[in-house]
């Protein structure tokens, strides 16, 4: 369930920016025009926080802080007070009352959500459904690096993929970027100079809107000592130059949770199939690892008892094949799956060298395994 | 003291048109054709304690609507009927007005806001008691709009 903020404000001015400020977040903003209301929607709804005026008809903001607190039920809230009157005396009159923060008029969207989100833990909307977001879902990565040629390497790279890549090169335009529209992924290269990109990790771990985007730190290979702080602060991983794209695309499917099964399972005649790209690698190994124990149980719940495993575009009988492999057997015999395997000629002879392997089914189409497990 | 007061009123305006509408305030000279006569919203917020006052502040209906719209970043079509903008307009003065009372307050004076009010006509004219101080003042924004600040005082010495 959301979060609910209540703004108890007389200017519906004020109401509509705060309920502006907050519609990229996962939450609700819930509105009342005096002390009285506010006191009637905090009882009833139970708000996470609640941005309090001073000056309101009716009942104003100090009696309605002054109620709150000495309601057992609500005294919990956080109060931030909403004042458009700064000074001394209110600041301390207001701080006595005993409201986490407050805030003075005019001020910016963003402070609002900046304060508010230091005492409550708010998320971008849309993020709680990430996990649905599927790999061929248009994306956006933004790449923070001050070397263009970087930025076009990965979106050349990536170009096969609907993935919208944006580049950056100073701190400032991606605070902007980010602020205007969250994304994705972003990787931040950590040889910016003067220390700019790790500045900038803390600044975007700080924003709201930012705080729970995966960010990678890129750098070169042997810059062991950036790595090693960069993993330290809480990077959530690092991609290394020269940028292997394969890695980059496996980092992201996982920082995401992205649904990459659709490209390596079906179900086919009655069958489940596995199909393995012939850029099979130890990161499609993991990814498909991932994604086994769930598909094959969806399977089953489905009502099929045949497994067929194509490897035929994978060149060699490596360790992340054997041990994928060997995992896709065990699970067979766990669930009483029938299978086989459709490999190359070069796969299959060198399979039968293995003592682990040696006793796999191999066949020569899909439809000679699907005849043999019929 | 008023010259002080209007030293705050310009920064005070500065800040509001900054933070709220994204523009910067330019002072400019008043002139006579400020307030056309186009219908004209007046919002006035009053001030009361050590020094006792009023700020009005007028807009033609449409820079009033276009600030609404910039405040609320609305399309000027979805700013609805006139409370929208009266609530915006009385915000603006609230924010400017409590903007001068936190100098007030921090050279040690009290002051009081009263709600603000809001005026709508057209050729409206604000008009002193004699003994009232008066300073009127004019900022200029982005396409010629102009927003007319007037600020209004009870002498010290006349205070019961």
């Amino acid at each position: 369930m959301g979060l609910k903020i209540l703004t108890v404000d007389d200017s519906r001015t004020i109401r509509l920016i705060v309920n502006k400020a907050f519609k990229s977040f996962d939450c609700e903003v819930l509105e009342a025009q005096n002390g009285v209301e506010g006191l009637a929607v905090a009882s009833k709804e139970k708000p996470d926080i609640i941005i309090l005026d001073i000056t309101m008809p009716i009942m104003d903001g100090y009696e309605t802080l002054t109620k709150l607190k000495s309601d057992p039920e609500l005294k919990g809230i956080p109060v931030i007070m909403l004042t458009a009157e700064a000074g001394k005396d209110n600041v301390l009159r207001i701080a006595k009352l005993g409201v986490r923060d407050y805030l003075i008029k005019p001020f910016k969207e963003e402070l609002v959500v900046d304060r508010v989100g230091r005492v409550i833990d708010l998320k971008p909307k849309g993020q709680c459904a990430a996990k649905v977001k599927r790999f061929d879902d248009p994306l956006s990565l933004l790449i923070v690096d001050d070397k263009p040629a970087i930025v076009e390497q990965i979106r050349n790279g990536l170009k096969d993929t609907p993935w919208v890549i944006t580049g950056k090169a100073h701190s400032g335009e991606t605070i902007d970027l980010c602020n205007q529209s969250v994304p994705d992924v972003i990787v931040l290269s950590l040889s910016l100079p003067e220390n700019a990109g790790f500045n900038l990790f803390q600044m975007l771990r700080g924003n709201p809107k930012t705080k729970s985007v995966p960010i990678f730190g890129l750098c070169v290979k042997t810059a062991a000592e950036e790595q090693a702080k960069a993993q330290q602060i809480g990077f959530n991983t690092i991609v290394t130059k020269p940028i292997d794209i394969e890695d980059l695309k496996s980092k992201v499917s996982r920082a995401l949770n992205l649904d990459t099964s659709y490209k390596y399972f079906q179900q086919r005649d009655g069958v489940l199939l596995l199909n393995l790209p012939a850029n099979f690698g130890p990161s499609v190994a993991n990814e498909v690892t991932l994604h086994l124990r769930p598909q094959f149980a969806d399977a089953v719940d489905s009502g099929l008892d045949k497994v067929i495993m194509d490897v035929s575009a994978v060149k060699t009988a490596d360790i992340s094949l054997i041990k994928l492999g060997l995992e896709v057997m065990g699970l067979c015999s766990e669930l009483s799956l029938k299978n086989r395997i459709i490999g190359s000629e070069a796969v299959t002879r060198e399979c039968k060298n293995y003592e682990e392997t040696k006793d796999w089914r191999f066949m020569g189409s899909f439809q000679e395994a699907v005849a043999a497990l019929n | 003291m008023i010259d002080d007061l209007e030293v705050m009123l310009k920064t005070a305006v500065a800040e509001v048109f900054r933070k709220m509408l994204r523009t910067e305030a330019c002072s400019v000279p008043i002139n006579s054709g400020a307030m056309g006569a186009e219908a004209n919203i007046a919002s006035a917020v009053g001030f009361i304690g050590d020094m006792t006052g009023v700020v009005y502040i007028y807009a033609s209906s449409t820079f009033a609507n276009k600030m609404t719209s910039t405040m609320l970043e609305m399309d000027a079509s979805e700013v609805q009927g006139d409370e929208m903008v009266n609530d915006a307009m009385g915000e603006l003065a609230n924010m400017i007005v409590g903007s001068v009372k936190a100098s007030l307050v921090e050279r040690g004076m009290s002051c009081v806001l009263t709600i603000p009010s809001i005026v709508r006509g057209s050729n409206i004219s604000i008009e002193a008691i004699s003994s009232a101080t008066r300073r009127v003042l004019c900022f200029r924004f982005t396409d010629n709009q102009e927003l007319v600040v007037e600020l209004m005082i009870k002498p010290p010495e006349a205070k019961e």
